[in-house]
This record gives C-alpha cells, sequence and structure tokens, in this order.
C-alpha cells in the first residue's frame, strides 16, 4: 500500500517543541504569564477544535491557568461569523485548530462587511498528514484493481468515481454491499474540510504545482461529490468520526474514511479491527494547528517545558517530509475552500 | 445526507402512525417505576442521575451503575454520583418525553435516556419540533450494540447452503412463497417454509423485516420509492410472504420462547423455519435461555437444535443501545456533569467487557468482539458487511399502510370470561369494574384487526343461553370480515354483564376444538381467551382431568407438519385470574399469555395480544 511515509525521513517531535519554546502561542496576544483575557488578569479561555482536545486537555492538566471548551472547527466558525460577535465581550481567549479555518471566518466576515474578529494568526504549531484507513482487504481490492489501474488514479478522486457503486461491478463480493467512502462533515469538521480540499484538488488535478478554483466546477463535479456525500454507511447514529464508526461497526460501516495521521495511528492501534484495517495515503496534504487570539485578548506564555511536552504527549508532532511533487496537493486558498463548502452543501 | 436522514425518518414514519414501536426485545418486559433498576435505594446527599433505559439492558446497566455508585469514580466535584436506572421501554418513554412524564406515575424524569437505538432520540427531537417545542435528544455514544439477524434452526440452514453459500432476505422470502415449501431442498418432513415475524408497528425487528423484505421484493438495496411499492408484482410478492407467517406479535422473544418449547419437545422444525430477530437473542436461544431472562428456579439448557444467525447478504441493520444524556430543562448542568462521568465510566474497557456477557457487542471499539460472539453459539463476530438503507419517511409510511392490507389475515374468537367475579372493581379511582375496564379495551382493541380479519365474540360462564345450561354463548359468530363486523361486536362487547361461574377448561376446549374444526388455512387461526379467575365449574373433582383432557388436545393439535395450528392467547386478568395455568395452555399452543394482573392495565394489554394478528 500507499504508506509514503514509509519513504520519506521524517524527522518528528522538532518542529513544535521549538515553536512553542520560541513563544509562538503569544502571537497577537497583549499578555504573558498567567493568561490575559479581555478583562486582563485571570484564566486563559481556549476554544479547541474537536480534533485537538487530548492536546488542549494536556495543556490544562500542566497549567492551571488554562481553560477550555472543546467545539467543532464549523461551530467555532459561526460564532465567530455572527453580527452579534463582539471580541471585546468574548468569553473565551484564543482558539486552538487547524488552518485554513481562522482565514476563513476573516473571510467570511469581509465578505458580511464586518470587522475583522481574530488576532494574529500564530505560525504552524505542528503538522499531521491526511490518511486513508480501511478494511484491508477493501481497500486492495479497490486501490489495488480499480485505482492503480493504468493510468493510477489518486485515491480521493477513484473513491469518488466509485462511490456507491456495487462492490462486485468494481471487483468486490456483492456481499459488501456499496462503496461507502467519506470524511467527517466538512461544515463542521477542521479535518473533513480538509479532506474535501484533498479530494477536490485530485479531482481536478491539482497535484504538484497545478491549481483549480471555483471556475473549475461544473455538473460533473458536483455529481462527483453527491455520490461521495450519498456513500455514507446507514447507521444508527451519526455520532462520532466517520473513523469511530469504522471502529466501532467494522465491515458493516465504511470501506474507507479520511482522518488526520495522528488521529488514525491513535485510534486504530489497540483497537479491535486493528489487524484488519490498513492506514494508507492518498495525495499528500498536510493538516496544519495554528493557535489565533480573539482580538484584543492574549495568550498565556506557553514556553514552559511542562506545556510543551504536554502538547508533544498529545500528539503533536512536526515532521518534515520528503515527498515527490507530483504527489502533493497544490496550496488551496481560503476563498476556494469556502466555495468547496458551498458546493459541498448543495451536494450533500 | 439521504442514507444519514434515512435512519432519522424510520421512526418519524412509526411517530406520524403514533403506534408502540419498540426494539426487537424491548416491548418484551412490561414497564415498571420499581421491578428493576435502583429506584428503592436511597442516594444520600449524592447528585442522582436518574436513567430511563430499555428492558433488555436493564440488568446489565443496573449492574454497571451499582458498581459505578460504590466507587471512587461516582464523584464530580466534591459531591458524589448516584446513578439510578429504571426500567422503560423504548417507545413508551420516547412517547413520554414527547408528551409530558408524570413522576408520580412513571418515576423520575430521566437525565440520561438509553433507548434501544440512536433512532429514537432522532424521533423525539422531530416531534419535538413538529409541537414547536426544543429538541431535548443529544447525540448519544454507542453503549453496546446488536444487529438483525435472521435466526434458522441449524439444519434449515445448512440445507439452504448457509454459511458456504450467502443467503438472504430475498432467498428467504422466494422460499416463504415456494408452493414446495421444504420438499424443495428435499426436506419433505419439515413442511411449509414458516416465517417468523413481529408486528411492525410494535416491534423494531418487525419493521426491519418489513423493510428488507420490501427492497428483496424490488430487488433493490436502497432508493426505495413508493411507486415501486405499487407495483402489482410487488405487491403481490408481499402477500405471499405474508401468507408464510406463523403470526405476528408484539416480541421476537414470544417465537423464541415457543420454538424453544417446541424443540424440548423435539419438535423445534415444524415451528418457525426463520424469524427476524437481534443478533442476541440467537446467543440466548443457544445457550437455553430463549428470552433473555432466568426466572427463579429456571436453568439454561441448550436446544437439542440450535438456531443460526444468518447475516442477509443484501444487508441489514443495527441497534446501537447509546446512552442520550438529555439537553431538558429538568437537567440541571451539575446533573449533567455528572452523568457524562457516568457516560465514561461505562465506556471504559472492564465495563464494556461486562456488555458481553449479555450477548452485545461492545461500544467501545478497543474491547474486542469474544465470546459469546463466537462462531460456535450461532453467530458471525465478521458480520455483518453492509447496511441496508432506511428508506425515505413517506415510504415508510406506505410499507406500514401496505401491511394493514396485505399482512395475513386472522380468523379469531374473542372468548370473554363473564363471571361474576368480573364485576368487581378494577379501578378504585373510577368505580369502573373489571368487565367495564375489559371491555372498553376489546372494543378499542377492534380498530387494531386488519379489514379482512374474521372475529367472533363467545362468552363464557355457567348458566348461560336461553336454556340456561349452556357454558358459552357466541354472540357474535365468527364469519363475517371485520369491516362489515366490527359494529356488531361492539355492540354485543358493550352489552355484556357479570353474571356466574368460570368453566375454563371446558369452555376453552370446546372454543379450540370449534376453531380447528373451522380451521382456515389462509388465516392466522387463534382463540384469545380472557379470564379473571380459576376453573370454577361448579364440579371441582374432574378439574384435574379437564385440564389434562385441554392440554393435551392443544399440544396435539401444534405438532406435527399436517396439523392445524390454532393458538390460544390467555390473558391473566386481575390478581385472582390462574395465571400459571393460563401460561401452560399457551405454552400447549405454542402462544404467549399475557399477564393483566393489574386490570388498568388490559387496554395496552388488548393491543398487545391484537399484534398477534
Amino acid at each position: 500500500m500507499r504508506r509514503l511515509l514509509a519513504v520519506v525521513g521524517a524527522v518528528a517531535m522538532i518542529g513544535a517543541a521549538v515553536l512553542v519554546r520560541d513563544g509562538v502561542l503569544d502571537g497577537g496576544g497583549s499578555g504573558g504569564g498567567g493568561g490575559s483575557g479581555a478583562g486582563g488578569d485571570g484564566p486563559t479561555r481556549l476554544i479547541c477544535a474537536t480534533e485537538l482536545a487530548d492536546a488542549c486537555q494536556a495543556l490544562a492538566d500542566e497549567d492551571g491557568d488554562v481553560t477550555f471548551d472543546v467545539q467543532p472547527a464549523g461551530d467555532t466558525a459561526e460564532l465567530l461569523t455572527e453580527a452579534a460577535f463582539d471580541p471585546a465581550d468574548a468569553d473565551f481567549d484564543a482558539w486552538l485548530t487547524l488552518q485554513p479555518w481562522p482565514a476563513l471566518v476573516e473571510l467570511r466576515r469581509e465578505l458580511a462587511q464586518r470587522g475583522p474578529a481574530l488576532g494574529e494568526t500564530s505560525d504552524v504549531l505542528a503538522t499531521s498528514p491526511l490518511d486513508v484507513i480501511g478494511p484491508t482487504e477493501r481497500l486492495d481490492t479497490l486501490v489495488g484493481t480499480v485505482c492503480d489501474a493504468e493510468p493510477e488514479t489518486p485515491v480521493w478522486r477513484c473513491f469518488g468515481d466509485n462511490a456507491g457503486a456495487d462492490w462486485d461491478d468494481v471487483g468486490g463480493e456483492s456481499g459488501w454491499g456499496r462503496v461507502e467512502v467519506g470524511f467527517a462533515d466538512p461544515t463542521e469538521s477542521a479535518t473533513g474540510l480538509l479532506i474535501l480540499g484533498q479530494a477536490s484538488a485530485e479531482y481536478f488535478g491539482a497535484l504538484g504545482g497545478e491549481s483549480f478554483a471555483r471556475n473549475d466546477f461544473d455538473a460533473a463535479f458536483s455529481s462527483w461529490l453527491r455520490a461521495i456525500a450519498d456513500s455514507s454507511p446507514n447507521l444508527p447514529s451519526t455520532a462520532g468520526t466517520p473513523l469511530s464508526q469504522l471502529l466501532q461497526y467494522g465491515l458493516a460501516s465504511w470501506d474507507a474514511v479520511g482522518d488526520l495521521d495522528w488521529t488514525a495511528d491513535a485510534r486504530v492501534q489497540g483497537s479491535r479491527d486493528e489487524d484488519s484495517l490498513t492506514v494508507t495515503y492518498s495525495s499528500f496534504m498536510l493538516a496544519e494547528v495554528v493557535a489565533v487570539p480573539v482580538r484584543g485578548h492574549g495568550l498565556p506564555d506557553l514556553s514552559g517545558g511542562g506545556p510543551r511536552n504536554a502538547l508533544l504527549d498529545a500528539g503533536f508532532t512536526n515532521p518534515t517530509y520528503d515527498i515527490e511533487p507530483s504527489r502533493s496537493v497544490s496550496p488551496i486558498n481560503p476563498g476556494l475552500y469556502q466555495a468547496l463548502l458551498e458546493e459541498w452543501e448543495l451536494a450533500s | 445526507m439521504t442514507t444519514r436522514f434515512g435512519a432519522v425518518a424510520l421512526c418519524v414514519v412509526l411517530a406520524a402512525g403514533a403506534v408502540a414501536c419498540s426494539s426487537a426485545d424491548d416491548a418484551a418486559t412490561p414497564d415498571t417505576v420499581d421491578a428493576d433498576g435502583l429506584l428503592g435505594q436511597d442516594p444520600g446527599d449524592c447528585i442522582v442521575v436518574d436513567m430511563a433505559v430499555s428492558p433488555e439492558k436493564i440488568d446489565l446497566m443496573t449492574d454497571l451503575a451499582q458498581t459505578f455508585n460504590d466507587s471512587d469514580e461516582a464523584t464530580s466535584g466534591d459531591e458524589c454520583i448516584f446513578v439510578r436506572p429504571q426500567r422503560k421501554s423504548s417507545g413508551a418513554s420516547e412517547q413520554l418525553l414527547r408528551d409530558g412524564w408524570d413522576e408520580a406515575v412513571e418515576g423520575p424524569l430521566p437525565v440520561v435516556w438509553s433507548p434501544a437505538s440512536s433512532a429514537w432520540g432522532a424521533v423525539l427531537n422531530q416531534q419535538l419540533t413538529d409541537q414547536g417545542d426544543e429538541p431535548i435528544a443529544t447525540e448519544g455514544e454507542p453503549f453496546m450494540l446488536t444487529p438483525l439477524v435472521i435466526a434458522m434452526p441449524e439444519p434449515m440452514a445448512e440445507a439452504l447452503g448457509y454459511p458456504q453459500e450467502p443467503v438472504g432476505w430475498a432467498d428467504i422470502l422466494r422460499l416463504s412463497r415456494g408452493p414446495e415449501g421444504w420438499a424443495a431442498f428435499d426436506h419433505p418432513e419439515w413442511g411449509p417454509f414458516l416465517l417468523g415475524k413481529t408486528n411492525p408497528n410494535f416491534s423494531t425487528s418487525g419493521l426491519s423485516a418489513l423493510i428488507a423484505q420490501a427492497y428483496a421484493n424490488t430487488g433493490k438495496t436502497e432508493g426505495l420509492t413508493v411507486e415501486d411499492l405499487d407495483q402489482p408484482q410487488v405487491e403481490q410478492a408481499a402477500r405471499d410472504v405474508e401468507s408464510a407467517v406463523v403470526h405476528y406479535g408484539d416480541t421476537t422473544l414470544t417465537f423464541l420462547n415457543n420454538m424453544y418449547r417446541a424443540d424440548q419437545r423435539g419438535n423445534s422444525l415444524t415451528y418457525a423455519s426463520a424469524v427476524a430477530v437481534e443478533e442476541k437473542s440467537v446467543i440466548d436461544y443457544n445457550a437455553g435461555n430463549p428470552d433473555g431472562v432466568l426466572d427463579p428456579g429456571e436453568e439454561p439448557r441448550p436446544p437439542r437444535v440450535p438456531l443460526v444467525a444468518i447475516y442477509p447478504e443484501e444487508g441489514t441493520l443495527y441497534s446501537d443501545n447509546p446512552l442520550i444524556t438529555l439537553d431538558a430543562e429538568w437537567v440541571t448542568e451539575q446533573e449533567r456533569d455528572a452523568a457524562a462521568v457516568f457516560v465514561d465510566f461505562v465506556q471504559q474497557p472492564e465495563n464494556q467487557e461486562r456488555v458481553l456477557e449479555f450477548g452485545f457487542r461492545p461500544g467501545n471499539p478497543d474491547v474486542a468482539i469474544s465470546e459469546p460472539i463466537v462462531t460456535g453459539n450461532g453467530v458471525d463476530p465478521d458480520q455483518p458487511q453492509t447496511l441496508l438503507e432506511v428508506p425515505e419517511p413517506e415510504v415508510m409510511v406506505a410499507l406500514l399502510d401496505n401491511w394493514d392490507e396485505q399482512r395475513k389475515g386472522a380468523r379469531v374468537v374473542l372468548l370473554m370470561d363473564v363471571s361474576g367475579s368480573m364485576g368487581d372493581i378494577g379501578d378504585p379511582d373510577t368505580g369502573e369494574t373489571k368487565l367495564d375496564l375489559a371491555k372498553r379495551a376489546a372494543i378499542d382493541a377492534l380498530d387494531d384487526f386488519a379489514a379482512q380479519d374474521i372475529v367472533g365474540l363467545r362468552i363464557f360462564s355457567t348458566d348461560l343461553g336461553p336454556s340456561g345450561t349452556a357454558e358459552f354463548v357466541d354472540v357474535v359468530p365468527v364469519g363475517r370480515r371485520m369491516t362489515d363486523n366490527r359494529e356488531a361486536l361492539a355492540t354485543a362487547i358493550r352489552a355484556l354483564a357479570p353474571t356466574n361461574a368460570t368453566p375454563l377448561y371446558s369452555a376453552t376446549q370446546a372454543a379450540y376444538e370449534d376453531a380447528v374444526a373451522a380451521f382456515d388455512e389462509e388465516r392466522i387461526n387463534a382463540v384469545v381467551l380472557l379470564s379473571d379467575g380459576v376453573n370454577d365449574d361448579g364440579e371441582t373433582g374432574d378439574d384435574d382431568e379437564q385440564l389434562d383432557s385441554l392440554l393435551a388436545a392443544l399440544e396435539a393439535g401444534g405438532e406435527g407438519r399436517l396439523t392445524q395450528p390454532v393458538r390460544v392467547f390467555p390473558i391473566a386478568y386481575g390478581e385472582d385470574a390462574d395465571l400459571s395455568t393460563l401460561r401452560r395452555i399457551a405454552e400447549a399452543s405454542t402462544a404467549a399469555v399475557y399477564d393483566a394482573s393489574d386490570p388498568t392495565s388490559i387496554d395496552k394489554v388488548f393491543a398487545a395480544v391484537v399484534s398477534n394478528f
């Protein structure tokens, strides 16, 4: 399978440590030490994207002045975009999330002719590649038989092309039902949005420096997205991420899901289906963790060893990757992400 | 996304139909405020987390709550936590949360609700929204899982080639419609292919089976439409399948209990060929505990012929048993935080392993699926491989509406006890007699029969009839379809009055024998017997002989492939009813007894009995 990381030189757990040591979490803030909310002294209140809950818990455990709430990035973005949102009255000081959400918030506010809500986004604190996880036999069948046929098709492009198809039409067994592939709702999930971008870039061939834009969207792309959206398995509950559902319901649920590498590693290892699951990659794309203060609010100095180690213990890494350029997703700007979200909402 | 909405849609439709839908098993035990759980225990000064838990997991949840309450983990801040589960079936609790929960009657309002399936949370929210209220069901973490399967006696499954050959809903339905029955598989001795299905208006298993059946009849696995259902060949196929049904019912456990009793008599292959049940029920059955509950003095004895769980090739549906912390006005922040501590507790691996003891799959994916979910117990941990899509709401409405037309017709004798004791007070609050309550319930239940059903009314007591010597009288003879007979039946029931004694055995035997004589092979043939007392015909010396004769007749009538099965469904009415004898009568005819020892419950009980038709 396509374990790109097996052939790249990964230098883990360095970047985040350096960045934290250099105090980037102070970015945009006015305070230090014990935190500085809008009201001055007192605990620092973070909102953490769901994917970063463990990291925030570790931070709070290390620093008694840090409190936090966990929320899907989409919910926080909605809050920050509301006309009624006033940074001065905000009941939290900063947002720990994935790119491009801070920029997306400011874009939405700008489109709504509202002023900025956030301060300066920090440098990247940590990264994670995006994974594809699925039952080995099914991934082998789909990727090995269909996607890797000449010419080789990127995995998400191939998944979308076959989403909803009967397995026995694509080389699988009829008892497997239909091809069910997906990712977390991109309107809510920071990870889901990134995978939507990754999959769309593959659809348009925007790898290795090639780009795509809203102008490229057409009916065929809408159908392709709809096939992915409609292929979700019929589970009794929508709770949890697709990866959680895959681990809970096994073969009856997803045939392939996208998620963050650090999440996948932690969740798949030790799960009851570990031996029958494969973690693999499609095109290369990094999820980037950033912190951003609410405008006018500050952040604590997190440069001490304790907080740094807490971040590392929670799975933050910052390796360097040596990826074949032609396999890398070209950068996607916030405006294009917004357009993709609108297209997704139409499709789903 | 349409497929996800489907799961919600299923029960929205049920709600629209205002029916009491339950999990496959969670209608099995009556709701009680204090029969189980920890309601009787003193929580002291702790934060109390009240739970409403569907019956199939009340024992497990109570056990976990007890362990939790006694542990150091039962704290929130500086305060202790006391978790207090109470038994509530999914459908009943959903209706109570929607319409208003009377704590004096139903027990404390729940902080955490654990129905059999998350779909119930979606139903509740949909209904609350429809009536202008705020939704209160949050998304709950699945506590434990169990898929719907087709349970078949092992030799029958093997005759179909299972497990080497995949078997699907379509195969089962084709068999049930085939005129040759098991003869087509070189087993004429097994007779016709008999299907066990629960009533989809009462049982989630029944509804799921109906969905699967519709897919199989159309050749689809998703995207079912009303137009699909209206195709003549699809309608005919549905009727053909229903014609193979043994009887319906409100819970799958009736089938499993009956099959087990038949097995103990060496006859399990002639009661039902396939029944749609939850996977855990197959495990319980094969362990010799078909209803999953060991009564005092009962010991599990494995059946002679075990069941095999078939995971249909086309897909199936899951029950996920979520723990839903309600976002309701009566739930305080403190209670919500305390509930979260317990929800985390039950997800811990050592507690999730307890789930396995009850035949469920752990919700925590870090806990391996192991004993008893192993092939040796007739189930397969690597299945199911795919799931069916739940149709859109309008399709579900059409499915249920069509089922009312297509379900197998019934020929039923209502045999009602009009002895003098029926004139006793049944409801002290209103002063209504037992007969008053029974009459009202019986009249209401007439609406639950299908239009094509044939129902008659026979009363029994002593000194009846023109001569004053009869033990029973056919007040409304069995003959006309319900459409033409409902008013006559209602009028006759209204006119009933308490009379003399209770010739229970002779009247039951006569009704049974008359029903056998008039047996209609196109219908479910049954006697519904309502009685509030012990046999009393003025002659005690022959009581044992009469009972032996009755039981022998019933047992003989239910065995062998050429029999004409007439099932007797007794209702033990009032606290003086002879429940144990009535149970023997039910078991002898492979039916089920219904307990209405509280006369005010008779309306619910009557509805449950009629769900068999």
